[in-house]
């Protein structure tokens, strides 16, 4: 019988409160397979995964292997403790040329064999079987491991499927991400699911200066980063207003400075209403104007909550290969404008001191404009 | 959900007042009732052999008269398409039997036929663009000048569907000829069958294609006129339907309706330009309070096409302003919206200012003078709103 072993990470480390990161990464696995039939048993160090509908089993890994906290999976045929059923699994499933060896791990101190001779009898019924396999113990292009269990099965596998590692969702706090549709934000929100945070996601959308098809996009990329992040609501906060104020009442070199103040300030307003602890940004140091230190310290300081940048010393290529390995690219890079691109100014302060930023704006009612916005937040489960 | 809707939270809300009508048109109730009737009573195929499928490929056959009738061609010059893409691409790729030389165009071309010749220069054909001048016309001398004995193709639009500008096909057929008579040539006629007069023999062109829903029939149906006696080869294979040049079933409702449509429209040329003529000048009165705009073409123009460029505005936030009117309007091509910056903005040379602030303005007979009024007014009214906001 075909079987999926599910090895976990990082989790191992922790002491007591395993249990803790560990039910919620069962749990999560139990999300992404919510449309599937299996049978789920915990075993030492590993979970596995039966009973399941084979034609469906690339569909399941492809699910399982996305959960942060799962280390490595593998397909394993499950038989019973026995020489003659290990041996036949094995000479199944052992590659036909190239070199390998077989690795046996005895669990089951009854069975009648040492390892070493498990793998040395099973290596030589594979290699009567393939005879173009050469055996090599040191490296080798393959290995088959053989498993044997305390409960009388043996699991023989040949893969090891890598996949994501990382902290469960769930056990790192709850983060806000805002999400304005670019490239580097959805990585962002990736980064820090990826270290176990609940997300919640933000958009400010300045309609009619930004289109219906900007929202769109990034409730689409919400859609993807929900495929790790599991859960996902998105807030679309209506920017208008507060933006034409700013146009209005404000230098235009220093609109994306105030405009990134009350996104922040909204944002963190936000987060405490959902009981989020952290605003998260997809900033990279010096990437435009408003991503200096100047600027960043004074967005910053209106911030009360830490807020997680985690691309801050990521080059925009390195941001783009993560973008492309988790599928938002494609989609980040459809060219709608977003709200920062609409009023872009031509000479944006790039060192703004916070002293002139609060004299800019103090010619706006910050906290009126802050509340009529927050009544107009439209809540979107993707 | 309506666009407006959806952003606000509203119930679905339906464009009122629709003015891109080079995007698409609203199908006339009788044409799509004709398409229905070939989908539920007379949905026989007209390749079979039952008497009923005989009906069926004699309306095919009626349909291609008539169209060529409306059009002054012969009925076996009417290939019928997918749409004006495909009618395009049949053109262009089913035309050229050499494996070298050149095929000249403009950046002005529909996408459909820009990107489908640039193709072409990937598979090893040299393809020479020519100019075009700043209300969107072809470069007549600077297009005739690329032709030379190399020269496959030549591909020259026959209404510019951004700006409006109409070619003058016939003039570029004899020049172009005049330099090579084996040189192909190919005007695509999507803006132009049934908004402006077209005659196929007169224009002399070898191949000229256009599409149904341009002019209030359904999406996917479109055709390829192929002068008598011209070779071309096809592209897709199959069954042999379209004298081998286009296999695969009929797609019969589109195509009665399509010659219900082209009759109608061609028809009513005449009438409509009159009518779309009095609506373009109520926009430019309604407009006359305002500074910093330009009609981006003025001289032999299709009447059913109005693009405007204002300065230090970006056209799609007007056109978003005006959907809360129920007023629908596009910018530049619906076909190549979702590129940045519009080809035929840099090819006519629009000043920065103005690049952005493109909007296209299309009628059909559905139009009527009230809400031109309408659109007159709310667009002097936003661009003033927009510039207040935008300029601070």
């Amino acid at each position: 019988m075909k079987v999926i072993i599910i090895r976990y990470s990082e989790i191992h480390l922790k002491g007591n409160n395993r249990e803790f990161f560990e039910s919620a990464l069962v749990s999560n696995i139990k999300t992404v397979l919510r449309d599937f039939q299996y049978e789920f048993s915990r075993s030492n160090a590993r979970y596995v995964i039966r009973n399941f509908d084979e034609t469906r089993l690339e569909d399941m890994i492809d699910a399982i292997k996305n959960v942060f906290g799962v280390h490595s999976l593998s397909v394993a045929e499950e038989v019973p403790s026995d020489l003659k059923f290990i041996s036949a699994a094995a000479v199944n499933i052992a590659p036909v040329s190239g070199t390998f060896k077989v690795n046996t791990n005895r669990a089951d101190k009854r069975f009648p064999m040492t390892s070493m001779q498990v793998s040395a009898e099973v290596g030589g019924d594979i290699l009567q079987a393939h005879p173009d396999l050469k055996v090599d113990l040191y490296e080798p292009d393959n290995v088959v491991s053989v498993d044997i269990r305390e409960n009388g099965k043996t699991f023989v596998y040949a893969d090891t499927i890598k996949a994501v590692n990382g902290m469960p969702v769930g056990t790192g706090g709850k983060g806000v991400v805002m999400l304005s549709g670019g490239i580097d934000s959805p990585v962002a929100a990736y980064m820090m699911a990826k270290r176990g945070m609940t997300l919640r996601a933000i958009h400010f959308h300045s309609f009619p200066y930004t289109s219906m098809q900007a929202k769109q996009k990034v409730l689409d990329l919400a859609r993807i980063v929900k495929k790790y992040a599991l859960h996902l609501t998105v807030d679309v906060v209506r920017f208008t207003e507060i933006q034409t104020a700013i146009h209005e009442k404000c230098p235009e070199e220093y609109m994306i400075t105030i405009m990134r103040r009350f996104m922040m300030r909204i944002a963190e307003r936000i987060a405490r209403m959902h009981g989020a602890g952290a605003v998260i940004t997809g900033e990279s140091l010096g990437q435009v104007a408003s991503q200096t230190l100047e600027s960043i310290t004074s967005t910053n300081s209106v911030a009360t909550i830490p807020v997680f940048r985690p691309l801050i010393g990521f080059d925009k290529d390195e941001i783009i290969e993560i973008a492309q390995k988790i599928g938002t690219f494609e989609t980040s890079i459809l060219p709608y404008e977003d709200c920062c691109t609409i009023f872009l100014p031509k000479r944006p302060v790039t060192k703004p001191r916070i002293e002139n930023v609060l004299k800019v704006e103090s010619a706006l009612n910050v906290s009126a404009l802050i509340d009529e916005a927050l009544a107009n937040v439209e809540t979107i489960t993707v | 959900m309506g666009i407006i809707a959806a952003n606000r939270g509203e119930k679905k809300l339906t464009a009122v007042h629709y003015f891109d009508n080079c995007a698409t048109t609203r199908v006339d109730d009788d044409i799509a009732e004709l398409i229905v009737r070939f989908h539920t009573t007379d949905y026989f195929n007209p390749s079979a052999r039952s008497t009923y499928s005989l009906q069926i490929a004699n309306e095919i056959t009626a349909a291609r008269k008539k169209i060529a009738k409306s059009l002054n061609a012969g009925g076996g010059e009417i290939f019928f398409t997918s749409g004006g893409t495909e009618a395009d691409n049949l053109a262009i790729f089913g035309s050229l039997r050499a494996k070298r030389g050149n095929v000249v165009v403009t950046a002005s071309e529909h996408a459909a036929v820009y990107n489908a010749v640039s193709e072409l220069s990937n598979r090893g054909y040299e393809v020479r663009y020519a100019r075009v001048l700043s209300d969107g016309h072809i470069d007549k001398d600077d297009f005739v000048s690329k032709v030379d004995g190399e020269t496959l193709l030549a591909c020259f639009m026959h209404v510019n569907n951004e700006t409006g500008a109409i070619n003058d096909v016939r003039l570029l057929n004899t020049l172009v000829k005049a330099r090579n008579p084996k040189t192909v040539t190919f005007s695509d006629g999507v803006q132009a069958v049934g908004k402006i007069p077209v005659n196929l023999r007169h224009l002399g062109v070898d191949l000229y294609s256009f599409a149904g829903h341009k002019i209030h029939c359904s999406k996917g149906i479109g055709a390829l006129y192929v002068r008598d006696g011209f070779r071309l080869a096809p592209t897709v294979f199959g069954g042999g339907q379209e004298k081998g040049i286009r296999s695969g079933t009929e797609y019969v409702g589109g195509i009665a309706a399509l010659s219900v449509a082209v009759e109608r429209a061609v028809a009513n040329v005449e009438r409509n330009a009159e009518t779309f003529t009095r609506y373009k000048q109520i926009i430019r009165d309604g407009l006359s309070g305002i500074t910093s705009w330009r009609e981006n073409c003025q001289r032999d123009a299709s009447p059913a096409i109005m693009s405007l460029a204002f300065a230090d505005i970006r056209g799609e936030v007007l056109l978003r302003m005006l959907e809360s009117d129920g007023i629908v309007i596009g910018t530049g091509s619906a076909c190549s919206s979702k590129k940045k910056q519009s080809r035929i903005a840099k090819a006519i040379g629009l000043d920065d200012n103005y690049a952005e602030g493109i909007v296209r303005i299309s009628f059909s007979k559905y139009n009527t003078e009230e809400e031109v009024r309408l659109l007159a007014e709310k667009l002097a009214k936003y661009v003033v709103e927009l510039r207040s906001t935008m300029l601070g």
